[in-house]
């Protein structure tokens, strides 16, 4: 008869690094450590891999949960691309497929309805057609943007040798526009407001409004997207995560499920081990934690005596980004039946984000919705004379707290039925008739299946001086302990796929280089 | 091109000054503790890890069938019973054992409807008597008011759907899979006039209806809203009802031709079975036929793709679990869970047919069975090699990585008390 330690899955008593969170940050750190050698284990409080990166299956449906697109590797860029990293660099056994097209906004209010392709010379055509004489400053603005980007990748790739006078020679406009908001930027470059509204459609996979978000994050954003195109994994990102762990484990490194981290053992500033909920404890010197650093510092760094004032301060300076809320519908009819002929949908009566962001702060429908329909982009992602469809918005972290739990089912539901109605009203289709499967999504399930604190998606929000550069110079002083490296959307790179597993591999090489 | 902001200088200022902002914002900031996660106590609320459940009362629904009422099996802090987490009508709770030094898991649908559940905060379950098997004669013999009870919270998919599902329902239940069925009546009775429901009951013997005089007073009471239609498989002599099984034929006759309708099937696995095929002629699109998975087959020779029949063969399972490993039995008749149950290993289980990925292993070597109507599997796992036990039968000897069970060591005051 087993004993009842090996009925709780032991975990080995020590590790080189032990990663903290299977979420995509984590993961990435995984990866990166198992590629370069080290004895790596990771540990995942849920039974998945992936955090937000899973998916879900309701009848003939597996659904994505999170995902709209990551963006393809940037032409003529020495750029980090997060799909050659996985492709090439880890050599993921990975499929994937190509978003079709930028996206679709439709504004009600602005009689606007524009498909949006990929590639910059075709947007600026585009919206100088909207906008007669945008063509200038919309190029000029494209330019500023991909200068940003350009100084992002130089920047990154001279971390240890950084030259002030080539930074100041040939990289003025990323220092003159990076202490700027998106607004103050785009109004200075000249962009028309009407412009302006078509570009501003993305603002929405970062969540702060353009009168607070950080010009450099958004610039590098917005470039990399229109100019590159985007791909999703082709089984969902289930598919993504697992075959990060596939891959980890192939590499050497351990991945274990169902073990939460409950403490990170510190003593005199350093790392000394991990804590689970098993009652298990692993030597290490060196942390690699996904998790918010609200938790790090609050939570889960033993002794709490050991935590730095400042930390605290830290967590308590940021502001938290939003959680979002999802519908999920399996419909039974096909893409071309239904009307449907795009890929990403962003609906809003009109594109101004101070109060489309308010409108995220109530317990209603909020203003604006980013949809995809993802047999769009993978035909055969469910069975034919099928669509997957998935409504997307955002509510910031207060709002579903007040909720009394008798009422959350109907909440919900309300909700997202009032979703449903404002895409069948802006795309002109009908979705009600044709619903086979539905799950709707909130902040609590987020936070159920991922343990994300307050249910954020997100991460911290992006205002400038929370942005990548401040994140990036302060990243020695803020991770506080020795041994211990921050990743995830938490992190210097912000949220989103891409960044985080790529935040995920910086923390470990930062790790590494730290020991040698 | 250069691009100014603000003036030369003030631009290069705004960006330099950045670190300076972001030390005086921290430096101004409060270095208090986080306070208690205010998402959380919501999310607790709806979706608890564990809840400890008392039996406060037992009432005999037949010979064969007893309906027990759990309340919380102690109160808070502040001396008041903590609220049980809301559900929908026709979820299922998770219950855990200890028997003979073994952990199990088993669902049970909820039978009280969420708006009185809410009301009185109480759960009730219904159970049936069985002879053989591991944990219904436990409840049988143990279960009194008074006993404690560990359970999941609220889970499932089952039930009716409004923004999914048609305001015209069938209901297609056997034996004691009515029991989803009397949360949904009651709940659709109450809250939502604009339903109505056909509810076709099939038991072998009438003694065992479940819930008989409620079912009959509810089609006199609502007849325009409710229709029943008991059908007994062997009518005793007294029977004035109908006899035999739910055909096609019956399904017919009650509820036409199904179309702009959705049907529920809730009932032991050979109910599924034999219905699939009467369904067939109706032509009912994907989604208008709602099934309560059923894992837990009772033969599987006679299932689609079976390789030939299962036998009494024993076969062995490698478990790797963490750092530790070892060799257990796994007879080819029940799932791979089971035999991970019987060998004391206490994996993590919920809906136990194939569809919550609760227990989602690994599978490294050997080849399994799966339940075809029960493989609630992710494409990439099906790639990847990962199974769900619950509803995998052992073709062959296995080798298996088993994640640990979340919930920790059983303790001793969770497990339903054995004497």
């Amino acid at each position: 008869m087993p004993t009842q330690t090996y009925n709780q899955a032991t975990v080995p008593s020590s590790a080189d690094v032990v990663v903290v969170g299977a979420g995509l940050g984590g993961l990435g750190a995984g990866l990166e450590l198992a590629r370069q050698g080290a004895k790596v284990l990771v540990l995942e409080q849920h039974n998945l891999p992936g955090g937000f990166a899973t998916s879900f299956v309701r009848g003939r449906f597996e659904f994505e949960p999170s995902l709209h697109q990551m963006p393809m590797p940037l032409p003529d860029s020495r750029s980090v691309s997060v799909r050659n990293y996985l492709l090439q660099e880890a050599e993921l056994d990975l499929e994937v497929a190509e978003v079709p097209e930028a996206y679709r906004l439709i504004l009600t209010e602005r009689s606007v309805d524009v498909r949006i392709p990929f590639g910059i010379q075709a947007v600026t055509d585009l919206v100088e057609a909207r906008v007669p004489g945008s063509r200038a400053s919309v190029s000029r603005y494209f330019d500023l943007c991909r200068e940003v980007l350009d100084t992002l990748t130089y920047l990154d790739q001279h971390r240890e040798d950084l030259n002030r006078k080539e930074l100041l020679a040939h990289h003025r406009n990323f220092l003159n526009t990076g202490g700027y908001t998106v607004q103050q930027v785009t109004d200075a470059v000249g962009v028309p407001p009407r412009a302006q509204e078509i570009l501003y459609a993305y603002w929405c996979f970062l969540g702060v409004p353009a009168s607070r978000l950080s010009f450099t994050l958004w610039g590098a954003m917005l470039c990399t997207y229109l100019a590159s195109g985007a791909f999703i994994p082709r089984s969902r990102s289930h598919g993504l995560a697992s075959a990060m762990v596939q891959r980890i484990e192939e590499l050497g490194g351990r991945v274990e499920f169902n073990q939460r981290v409950t403490g990170i053992g510190v003593h005199g500033g350093k790392i000394r081990e991990i804590q689970t909920a098993g009652g298990s404890r692993i030597r290490t010197e060196r942390v690699i934690c996904n998790a918010s650093p609200s938790l790090v510092f609050n939570r889960l760094v033993e002794p709490q005596k050991e935590v730095p004032r400042r930390a605290r301060r830290l967590v308590n300076a940021r502001r938290h980004g939003v959680s979002t809320f999802v519908v999920y519908l399996g419909l039974n009819k096909s893409p071309e039946e239904l009307g449907l002929d795009g890929y990403s949908y962003f609906i809003s009566p009109h594109m101004d984000t101070e109060s489309i962001y308010e409108s995220t702060g109530r317990l209603e429908p909020p203003l604006m919705q980013a949809s995809v329909c993802l047999n769009s982009a993978i035909p055969d992602c469910s069975p034919p004379g099928t669509t997957i469809v998935s409504l997307t918005c955002c509510y910031q972290p207060h709002v579903w707290e007040q909720v009394p739990p008798q009422d959350y089912f109907r909440t919900k539901s309300e909700i997202g039925r009032a979703m449903i109605g404002q895409f069948e009203d802006a795309v002109g289709v009908d979705l009600s008739d044709h619903v086979e499967e539905i799950e709707i999504a909130t902040p609590v399930t987020f936070q159920r299946y991922t343990g994300a604190y307050r249910g954020i998606v997100y991460g911290y929000e992006p205002d400038p001086w929370d942005s990548l550069v401040p994140r990036a110079l302060a990243i020695e002083k803020e991770s506080f302990f020795e041994g211990l490296q921050l990743c995830g959307g938490y992190s210097t790179r912000c949220h989103g796929y891409g960044s985080s597993i790529l935040s995920g591999r910086a923390a470990a090489q930062r790790s590494l280089e730290a020991v040698s | 091109m250069a691009v100014q902001v603000k003036g030369k200088y003030r631009d290069l200022w705004a960006f330099l000054r950045q670190p300076l902002q972001r030390h005086l914002r921290i430096r101004r900031a409060s270095s208090s503790f986080l306070p208690p996660d205010p998402l959380l106590r919501l999310t607790t609320a709806l979706h608890p890890q564990r809840l400890e459940l008392r039996i406060a009362e037992m009432r005999q629904e037949t010979r064969l069938a007893r309906t027990f009422r759990l309340v919380p099996a102690a109160t808070d802090a502040g001396g008041l019973l903590p609220g049980l987490p809301p559900f929908r009508a026709g979820q299922y709770l998770s219950l855990e054992f200890v028997l003979e030094g073994v952990r199990v898991s088993r669902p049970y649908s909820i039978c009280c409807s969420p708006t009185e559940a809410r009301q009185e905060n109480f759960y009730e379950l219904t159970v049936r008597r069985r002879e053989n098997g591991f944990v219904a004669p436990h409840i049988w013999e143990h279960w009194r008011p008074g006993t404690l009870v560990s359970s999941s919270g609220p889970l499932g998919q089952f039930g009716w759907e409004p923004l999914r599902d048609r305001q015209d329902l069938v209901f297609l239940a056997g034996g004691c899979g009515i029991t989803p069925f009397r949360s949904i009546w009651r709940e659709l009775r109450a809250a939502h006039p604009e339903v109505s429901c056909t509810i076709l009951y099939g038991a072998a013997r009438p003694e065992e209806f479940i819930f008989r005089q409620e079912l009959e007073s509810l089609a006199a009471e609502l007849p325009g809203r409710f229709r029943i239609c008991l059908v007994a498989e062997e009518p005793d002599p007294g029977w004035g009802g109908l006899t035999g099984l739910l055909t096609g034929e019956r399904i017919r006759e009650l509820a036409g031709n199904g179309s702009d309708k959705t049907f529920y099937v809730c009932g032991p696995p050979g109910l599924y079975r034999f219905l699939q095929e009467e369904l067939e002629p109706f032509e009912l699109p994907p989604g208008a036929l709602r099934q309560e998975p059923c894992g837990e087959t009772e033969d599987l020779s006679a299932q689609p793709g079976y390789p030939g029949a299962p036998g009494d063969g024993v076969f062995t399972v490698k478990v790797h679990r963490g750092e530790g490993i070892c060799n257990i039995p796994a007879r080819a008749f029940e799932s791979v869970l089971v035999a991970l149950e019987r060998a004391g290993l206490a994996p993590p289980a919920q809906c136990r047919s194939g569809s919550c990925g609760y227990c989602r292993s690994r599978i490294l070597g050997g080849r399994i069975y799966v339940l075809p109507g029960s493989d609630g599997r992710r494409e990439a796992d099906r790639k990847l090699g990962h199974f769900h036990p619950c509803s995998s039968y052992p073709l062959t000897d296995l080798e298996i990585r088993v994640p640990a069970n979340p919930l920790g060591p059983a303790v001793e005051q969770s497990a339903a008390k054995t004497p």
